[in-house]
């Protein structure tokens, strides 16, 4: 890849990732459809093996979407940090291959993942504070937008 | 984990580390700043697009109900409709009845007619809703709300009677004008009127207003007829003249009093 390529790529990543935030901040989050789009995004990463563009989009995901949270500045960049090295460390391990049944597994515990280490982070309060409909739809949605990107990735493959 | 993607990850967790805990350290703080200002227009275009896509996704869940509540609305609308009709003709016929009590005060007894027929190639004459069964008897006197002389009865039957407007050539009123005080003859004329018999040394101003002056015996003293419009004064005529305007065609009524006894 020439010099110029790779920084077209990386402007044209700078910009989807802010687009990205803006759909998340301004479009899903009011809305009724509870996903993380970067949470998504990040354990797509790992399990394409991407680990590197993983941890970089999980801290930059991270920074986008904390400039309008009620939490500290920097939170949501070390709730996705962790859960993209947890995965990581994960995928060498258990999650091997890109099932189905895998793919549920790592959308469902991410999801519970990010809103256990949200509410740690975030000074506690009630444990279960985040089991509303919110998190159920979420839990529902994430693993099926996982299997949706993977069976592109499949295909292409 | 390898090696350089853990060193990735240190790097960027020490960088969030420092975020957090220097949250309010201008450098921080003005990088917060600045990412917000490049979001903010993406976010409004979002925000706008959300806002749109949830107003009919709100729409076309509550179809149902916003049909049902048109349907009421419509109904409800129609029925104001009804009360602000039935309303505006109350308050018509209170403004009459008002009129008619404040005549009374003056001894002055009349009863409200409404106009019921009319003849368009001439505002001579006109029919009314009361007849010989309601009191009215010919040559009374017929009025409208502002105390305008209209005309007289001329027919009566059982249930209608027939109004001779001033316009008739038949009608003669003894008048004065309010002002100056000149006295004369009101004339029907068939499509106008005119002050006639005004003495030559007199000469009422245009604009005066004209009131029946009770001298004739027949139409009540004090009504009020039309004003002066123009003088008419000539050497090889014995009187001057005006003509007159009305204050109200007769076509504008719709009802009228007619005056049963005055004391």
């Amino acid at each position: 890849m020439t010099r110029n390529k790779k920084i077209f790529s990386i402007i044209s990543a700078v910009v989807f990732l802010i687009i990205l935030a803006g759909i998340q901040i301004s479009f899903i989050n009011p809305s009724f459809i509870k996903i993380n789009l970067f949470l998504i995004l990040v354990l797509y990463l790992v399990l394409i093996k991407q680990n590197k563009p993983a941890i970089i989009l999980a801290w930059f995901g991270g920074i986008l979407i904390g400039i309008n949270s009620f939490s500290n500045f920097g939170v949501n960049s070390l709730v996705l940090l962790i859960i993209a090295a947890i995965f990581i460390v994960l995928s060498k391990t258990t999650f091997l291959n890109l099932t189905t049944k895998s793919i549920v597994l790592v959308g469902i515990s991410g999801v519970l993942f990010y809103h256990l280490l949200t509410w740690a982070l975030t000074g506690g309060g009630n444990l279960f504070y985040f089991f509303n409909n919110g998190i159920l739809v979420e839990l529902i949605l994430t693993p099926i937008a996982l299997k949706f990107f993977l069976s592109f990735k499949i295909r292409n493959a | 984990m390898k090696k350089s993607e853990f060193t990735l990850w240190l790097f960027f967790l020490l960088l969030t580390a420092l975020f957090i805990f220097f949250g309010q350290n201008r450098v921080i703080s003005s990088l917060q700043y600045y990412l917000g200002g490049i979001l903010s227009p993406i976010e409004i275009i979002f925000n706008r697009a959300g806002n749109w896509l949830f107003f009919w996704q709100n729409a076309i869940s509550n179809i149902k109900s916003v049909k049902e509540s048109n349907a009421r609305l419509l109904l409800e609308n129609l029925e104001l409709y009804n009360k602000i009709s039935r309303l505006s003709l109350l308050e018509e016929e209170n403004a009459l009845l008002r009129e008619q009590a404040d005549l009374r005060q003056k001894n002055i007894f009349t009863r409200l007619a409404n106009v019921i027929g009319r003849d368009f190639q001439n505002n001579r004459s006109f029919l009314i809703d009361a007849g010989a069964n309601d009191g009215i008897a010919t040559n009374m006197i017929v009025i409208s709300k502002g105390k305008t002389i209209i005309g007289r009865i001329d027919n009566v039957s059982y249930g209608t009677s027939k109004v001779q407007t001033i316009l008739d050539t038949q009608i003669r009123i003894a008048a004065v004008t309010t002002t100056s005080n000149i006295s004369g003859l009101v004339r029907g004329l068939g499509s106008s009127i005119i002050f006639d018999l005004i003495a030559k040394n007199k000469k009422p101003e245009t604009g005066e207003l004209i009131t029946s002056s009770g001298t004739d015996g027949i139409w009540p003293r004090g009504f009020i007829i039309g004003k002066i419009k123009e003088v008419t004064s000539s050497d090889n005529e014995v009187f001057n003249t005006a003509n007159v305007e009305l204050l109200a065609e007769p076509q504008d009524f719709d009802s009228v009093f007619i005056i049963i006894n005055q004391q």
